[in-house]
């Protein structure tokens, strides 16, 4: 059982190991490497993209980050058409903080025909970003069809809990867990990472190492959860 | 491809992604039967199975229903149950543990962890996918809403491994000895801890990717990914909810495919199931448990029902049956009519009559090794 805070009881769901999902993801990787390669595939390419950056959720690896920025180039070059290629590079931008190429190129999936409910969802990061909860709240609340329910939620928890509600917030988080339907740990390790870092951005560094802390019971090798406890790898 | 890659959550997750499931009885050997579940497509050398999944086997007892649709009830069901443990630092294998009421085997993956015994005998490990079709064909098929496979075909899944769970076991001890004959199969990856969350479900090959395909003529679902629900389902108990988009899916793409040679296989009138619809929806493989061992028994069991007429085989799956064909001949031109082939009719290297059956693995699968193009 791994316990944020004595009134947070939930049943916290099983994931498989880390050293399993990681040796895995790295043979996926190779294999999405080999059928990026094959001509037309960018379908391929566009999965990489994300499974590199799944790999750098843990590893916090430049060159994962770096990877999948050049494949992200690459991809817009290679299909410049496709919303699919200019929603992974706007993804990508977000994380480098380079907010405002992110929302041209959001802008520029949406001319494409990309997908509104994940344009909305990078939006809302990007808002986030720039500190504005409330209008990344509405997003996410209006955008719940989107992304499988356990992260849907713990979006709107971190929006909740930047606007200060914070016990609308634990409920939202709670639900979340609950309704956590993957055996990989890798998303909840980003949830519980987003949970950690909005604690500490309203400066409640208590909670928010609790929540580093649970990330590494599922990821021990998650180096941003390290870092942000102040501890090396 | 059969169920690789069958749903948005598996693709996220190969260690969930159910690939295949096989039934059959053991040939020469009276008495024994055999389950194989596939897991983890396109799997290299060191894929993992999950210590966080239940790899379940869910076998009923079947009836035959006044709709002369097989079904079975999990009043009856029988349940295997494996488990692995993480990858041993040591060993380089992982522990397994196969749970089917009081029986417990342990054992560890790949050959030499094999366990084999009288009452049940159990190996989980890399091996060969046993899956042969013409992937692009079939895809460009419904596309084009023509037949276009070439003779031959192209196999797409050459060369390629898959996690696999081979399961005999000694059919008195584990179904009963005063049973009834006809049995089902299922099989489901669940979470383990309670409550347990269904990942996938799986009996025959093809439902979810191309049964239950979005190809925009279903009226009432039109555009939606209708995989994931599918999985959530018990497949003994499912939802009439769902079941109802189920079968206007299935009416729809059912008429899709009999339309494809431009001849009328199964008439059915608006407002009505297609003949088939009933079946499909009822997701498991069907086996004579008291009939020996048959090259060539997918649908037949099935297809006596709907018809009346005598099954000539055991029914269930065999590893290297030409399931794709059976399934296209029967869609498109029904029971008795000439037979479609989609020109790949086995796999590189065929599975093998006795346990484990599936061919070792390749160790070198088309794959990894080239690097990202920038």
């Amino acid at each position: 059982m791994i316990d944020l805070r004595p009134e947070f009881a939930v049943r916290w769901p099983i994931c498989t190991s880390e050293t399993i999902t990681l040796s895995n993801l790295d043979l996926q990787l190779s294999n999405l490497r080999y059928r990026y390669a094959q001509p037309h595939r960018v379908d391929a390419g566009i999965q990489l993209a994300q499974g590199l950056l799944s790999r750098y959720s843990v590893s916090a690896r430049d060159a994962d980050l770096d990877d999948a920025e050049a494949l992200t180039y690459a991809l817009v070059d290679q299909a410049p058409e496709d919303p699919r290629a200019w929603l992974a590079r706007a993804e990508v931008s977000a994380m480098r903080h380079r907010l405002a190429a992110a929302g041209e190129q959001l802008l520029t999936s949406a001319a494409h025909g990309g997908p509104p409910v994940d344009i909305a969802e990078i939006r809302a990061d990007l808002l986030e970003a720039v500190g504005d909860h409330r209008a990344a709240l509405d997003i996410r609340i209006a955008n719940s069809g989107g992304l499988p329910p356990a992260q849907q939620l713990s979006r709107i928890a971190c929006c909740q809990l930047a606007l200060g509600a914070h016990q609308e917030a634990v409920a939202t988080f709670a639900s979340a867990i609950r309704s956590y339907a993957d055996a990989s740990p890798l998303p909840i390790g980003s949830i519980l990472f987003n949970w950690g870092h909005t604690w500490e951005h309203i400066g409640d560094r208590g909670r928010a190492e609790l929540a580093y802390h649970a990330v590494i019971r599922y990821l021990p090798s998650h180096a941003n959860a390290h870092s942000a406890l102040g501890e090396g790898v | 491809v059969s169920d690789h890659l069958s749903s948005p959550r598996a693709l996220r997750d190969p260690t969930i992604d159910l690939t295949d499931l096989y039934f059959f009885p053991v040939p020469d050997v009276p008495g024994r039967l055999a389950v194989v579940v596939n897991v983890f497509p396109l799997a290299q050398p060191g894929a993992l199975f999950s210590d966080a999944v239940s790899y379940r086997v869910r076998l009923a007892p079947a009836e035959t229903g006044a709709d002369r649709v097989i079904r079975a009830s999990r009043a009856d069901e029988v349940r295997i149950d494996v488990r692995f443990d993480d990858l041993g630092p040591a060993t380089g294998s992982q522990a397994g543990l196969l749970r089917c009421g009081d029986t417990v085997v342990r054992f560890r993956t790949g050959d030499p962890g094999a366990v084999r015994s009288d009452q049940v005998s159990v190996f989980a490990g890399l091996r060969r996918d046993p899956f042969f079709m013409d992937v692009r064909r079939e895809r460009e098929m419904r596309a084009t809403r023509r037949l276009t496979f070439t003779d031959p075909g192209t196999d797409a899944v050459a060369g390629q491994n898959v996690l696999s769970i081979v399961i005999e076991v000694d059919a008195a001890h584990v179904l009963g000895v005063d049973r009834r004959p006809v049995w089902v199969v299922a099989a489901e990856t669940v979470s383990q801890g309670a409550p347990s969350a269904r990942f996938e479900r799986l009996g025959r090959p093809e439902v979810k990717n191309v049964l239950l395909s979005v190809n925009g003529n279903d009226p009432v679902n039109k555009t939606v990914d209708l995989r994931d629900l599918y999985n959530l389902d018990d497949v003994f108990a499912v939802e009439p909810a769902a079941a109802e988009a189920y079968r206007a899916r299935l009416d729809a793409n059912l008429a899709m495919f009999d339309a494809l040679d431009g001849a009328i296989a199964w008439p059915f009138r608006p407002g009505r199931h297609h003949p088939l619809s009933e079946m499909w929806l009822n997701d498991h493989l069907v086996l004579d448990t008291t009939k020996p061992f048959s090259e060539r028994g997918y649908l037949d069991l099935e297809r006596a029902a709907l018809t009346g007429q005598s099954p000539t085989s055991c029914g269930g799956r065999w590893l290297n049956e030409d399931v794709i064909d059976v399934l296209n001949s029967v869609i498109v031109r029904g029971w008795d009519g000439p037979p479609i082939r989609d020109g790949v009719d086995h796999a590189t290297i065929p599975a093998l009559p006795q346990f484990p059956y599936l061919a070792a693995e390749n160790p070198s699968p088309p794959g990894p090794g080239v690097p990202v193009g920038r």
